[in-house]
């Protein structure tokens, strides 16, 4: 590896215009340093497949630089290519091969042996208990027995960066699982970098150390996970009553708070927000307002999730003031995602 | 990491060319269909125009026409002759443009990305498939032999080990125009245009079927343009000892349009995105 640091993938300014004048990606900025599992999320249509084709070399940028294991995904290619596993958003198999064939062949265009490519099929065929399956022709796989194939095949030849593009769309929840604790694993012990696009938070919140959000061609937040819920979540504040009585004398003290917004309020307890107020200041200010006139059980400052934040960022923001300033903003953070 | 260091990068290069061959190979012997087409469109032709037209018109009265201006015209032999190598030369053209052309399919179902981003040469890819399509084009250039044989073909086996360059050839050029057109046509629809527009008109307008001493000035342009009626003559000359144009010139214009077609072909794949 050359350069760069430890920086596995850097992108800087990446913008594709297809040929029909979509600007698919627009001016985009990250980095993913080595060993990181980085998660990529945003609405469909986003511009997150089109990146990832960049990266791994199918599709050539408009402008911008990137890098991939220090190498230019432009000029350096084959460089990139040797280095990378691909799992992409469409089938990439070959149904007249079977299942055997078609890690065979992808082993043998990465220049591994006989001996290795036989050891390594016998290994990933047990971890994804492909059984006997792996003799057949893949016309005949389930949709969920081709992604596990092709996810089988991304890893065939041990590559240090892994682009998933959704991995796991397609697949039960046990195979899910296994999935997500083979990619856990893999990271762990051979420092694969990993680049996931996702649709689903969960599998972002579990795997990702960090995340991207990307909306309309650009990256509107990045970073880890608990980051971007502080910085973009709004908090609310989760108080407990030890009846219902209390709770109810309570929200007619709490309603004199000018701008106080109540969210939900289920069984014993209430949940607040402020538009205008720092949560610790609200907090203090519902502490005094109910000191020694009713009882609380709990109060609790209450963080978004990671949904809440990724649904709100990625709101359409043709027409809102707001969603274009938390845009702007973002794209002056992500320079040091990573 | 393993398996792809700088020292084994031959070798990888072989092992894709190998690779491209093999699931040509396999997926040419798993299409039922295609195997039997293969053999039952110029069986069907061998006997529609062999039988039914051909072998009752000896050659040479045609030919004889032309006796004065063609010397090298060989007395005996009969439009069935004539035609049996036409055939071979349809049937190899057909099977080697779908090979090349096939690349569309690739890129329907997807499995063509990961052909482009294995680290690789792209030109090992072509070569590797237009191997597969001249090894699959080969068998049915003997299948065909095999039959007409059956049906009163007059030609011997060295001739026909003599004739296996020139088809080669011939395929070479087929496939790589295949290619080509895998990377201007965008979809399987459009292939079935090109096929009327290019493949049918390639094969059907070259001495493949047209004797050349006896068309019209006209067609015999045309057929001077086409550089399938020199790859045709020349499997001519080598299989049955005729010809009407020189074999030499069959020779040089055949080896060049195939060198220049693949070049060309290789060009466009390795600028190609999906
Ligand atoms: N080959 C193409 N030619 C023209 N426009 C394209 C092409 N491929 C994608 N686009 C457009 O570029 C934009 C981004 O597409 P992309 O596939 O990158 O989105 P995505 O974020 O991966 O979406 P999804 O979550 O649905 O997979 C979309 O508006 C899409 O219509
Ligand atoms: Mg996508």
């Amino acid at each position: 590896m050359k350069g760069k640091g430890k920086m596995m993938i850097d992108a800087r300014n990446l913008t594709k215009v297809y040929p029909n004048g979509m600007r698919a990606v627009d001016g985009v900025s990250f980095s993913v340093k080595k060993g990181v599992i980085f998660g990529f999320l945003g609405p469909n249509g986003a511009g997150k497949t089109t990146t990832q084709k960049i990266l791994c070399t199918l599709l050539k940028p408009t402008s911008g630089e990137v890098t991939v294991a220090g190498y230019d995904v432009v000029r350096e290619a084959s460089k990139v290519r040797e280095v990378i596993g691909v799992v992409f958003q469409d089938p990439a198999l070959d149904e007249k091969l079977t299942g055997r064939e078609n890690l065979e062949y992808h082993a043998r265009l990465y220049g591994m042996d006989g001996k290795e490519i036989k050891r390594r099929i016998r290994e990933l065929s047990e971890f994804f208990e492909f059984g006997d399956e792996l003799d057949r022709l893949v016309a005949s796989y389930s949709g969920g027995m081709r992604r596990k194939l092709e996810i089988a095949r991304s890893v065939m030849h041990d590559p240090d960066v892994l682009f998933l593009d959704e991995p796991t769309v397609g697949l039960d929840a046990h195979t899910r699982r296994k999935l997500w604790n083979y990619i856990l694993e893999m990271r762990k012990n051979r420092k694969l970098t990993i680049f996931l696009t996702t649709h689903y938070i969960e599998e972002a919140e579990r795997l990702c150390d960090e995340v991207a959000i990307m909306n309309k061609g650009r990256i509107v937040a990045g970073g880890t996970c608990d980051e971007l819920k502080r910085k973009f979540g709004r908090k609310s504040i989760l108080i407990s009553f030890p009846s219902l009585e209390e709770k109810e004398k309570a929200l007619r003290l709490i309603e004199n708070i000018s701008g106080i917004r109540i969210i939900t309020e289920r069984d014993r307890d209430v949940e607040v927000q402020h538009p205008d107020m720092d949560e610790i200041v609200l907090m203090r200010e519902i502490q005094n307002t109910l000191l020694n006139r009713v009882e609380v059980v709990e109060m609790r400052m209450k963080f978004p999730s990671l949904e809440d934040v990724y649904v709100e960022l990625t709101e359409d923001t043709d027409g809102g003031g707001s969603g274009h300033s938390i845009g702007g903003f973002v794209v002056r953070r992500m320079m040091h995602v990573g | 990491m393993e398996g792809v260091c700088e020292g084994n990068r031959f070798l990888r290069e072989l092992q894709a060319i190998y690779v491209m061959w093999m699931r040509h190979i396999k997926r040419f012997a798993r299409t039922k269909g295609r195997v039997a087409g293969s053999i039952l469109q110029p069986a069907l032709f061998l006997i529609a125009f062999g039988i039914g037209i051909g072998r009752a018109m000896p050659m040479n009265a045609a030919a004889s026409i032309n006796a004065g201006k063609h010397g090298n015209i060989t007395a005996g032999i009969t439009y069935f002759d004539f035609l049996v190598c036409g055939l071979i030369g349809m049937s190899v053209i057909f099977s080697s443009v779908m090979a090349g052309v096939s690349i569309i399919w690739d890129r329907q179902f997807g499995f063509l990305k990961e052909v482009l981003i294995a680290p690789v040469s792209r030109l090992s890819i072509v070569f590797g498939r237009t191997l597969g399509a001249v090894t699959t084009s080969l068998i049915q250039a003997v299948i065909i032999y095999t039959l007409a044989l059956f049906m009163g073909f007059r030609s011997s086996i060295f001739s026909f080990a003599a004739s296996i360059p020139a088809v080669l050839l011939l395929s070479l050029f087929a496939t790589a125009l295949g290619i080509f057109l895998s990377t201007v046509i965008q979809d399987v629809e459009s292939f079935q245009i090109c096929q009327t527009l290019i493949i049918m008109p390639i094969v059907f307008l070259s001495t493949a079927f047209i004797p050349y001493s006896t068309a019209p000035v006209w067609i015999k342009a045309v057929l001077r343009l086409n550089p399938v009626s020199y790859g045709v003559d020349g499997i001519r000359h080598l299989l049955i000892g005729f010809g009407e144009l020189s074999f030499a010139v069959d020779v040089v214009t055949i080896f060049i349009a195939s060198m220049g077609m693949l070049f060309l072909s290789s060009l466009r794949f390795s600028r190609m995105e999906v």
